[in-house]
């Protein structure tokens, strides 16, 4: 990985994170100051159906790549639950190379895949292609995606 | 031909949505083309007043009731995903 590359790329994180406090002002982000490898996002707003009314994200940053390689996974509270008290964590993909990683830091991963060639267009201009941001509105998506069935 | 302005919530930030036809609903293509940074084959998917989430084809008129959707990138869940309807 050149060093130019993630220069780029954490540039490019520190522009999308501008984009992010003006949508979700009450969340904070740190991004890999060193490598550009992930972000991560604290207090970030979610769906009525939880336990909690935010959560926190780690998103893995695809480096080299990003933006042309869109993220495909997180991580999020591994302790979520329902309102009513219902345990999640059998949701979680546990096979995952770095899941002892994170997971021992209390971290439950989703993947979430951009499906098929030109499904993620990034632009130069942050919000003129998808971003953090689309990928935040997945995110999004995904917690308050309530009544889907829950098989494979 | 009948003039209709809506506002609705996509990706949690109000549209306004001006539509010429027979339906007082947009479009999902519709609502897209509203969307700055909006792309072609981004979904939209629409939060029903009941909870449900529901996926909305470029041709078909947003479902009756709804006023929150996402517009997000084609994508596929690798993992499964809470859905709290089904917990066991």
């Amino acid at each position: 990985m050149s060093n130019l590359d993630t220069r780029r790329r954490i540039n490019r994180l520190n522009q999308e994170r501008i984009y992010i406090y003006r949508k979700y002002p009450t969340v904070e982000t740190a991004i890999d100051k060193t490598d550009g490898q992930w972000i991560h996002i604290t207090h970030f707003p979610i769906a009525h159906g939880w336990d909690r009314p935010e959560v926190e994200l780690l998103i893995d940053i695809p480096a080299p790549g990003y933006p042309d390689i869109p993220p495909q996974w997180f991580w999020t509270d591994r302790n979520i639950t329902t309102l009513d008290g219902r345990n999640i964590s059998q949701f979680f993909d546990h096979f995952f190379h770095n899941n002892e990683k994170y997971a021992s830091l209390g971290w439950g991963h989703f993947c979430v895949h951009i499906r098929g060639s030109g499904s993620w267009r990034p632009a130069s201009n942050v919000i003129g292609g998808h971003s953090l941001l689309s990928y935040l509105n997945l995110i999004s998506l995904v917690f308050r995606d309530q009544k889907r069935k829950s098989a494979a | 031909m009948p003039h209709y302005t809506q506002q609705y919530l996509v990706n949690d930030e109000l549209v306004t949505i001006s539509t010429d036809g027979a339906s007082s609903h947009p479009t999902a293509s519709q609502v897209k083309a509203c969307i700055p940074g909006a792309q072609p084959g981004d979904d939209l998917y629409a939060t029903l007043p009941t909870g449900d989430v529901l996926y909305v084809r470029d041709n078909e008129t947003i479902p009756a009731g709804a006023q929150d959707f996402q517009l997000v990138p084609k994508h596929e869940r690798g993992s499964l995903l809470p859905r709290l309807g089904t917990l066991a």
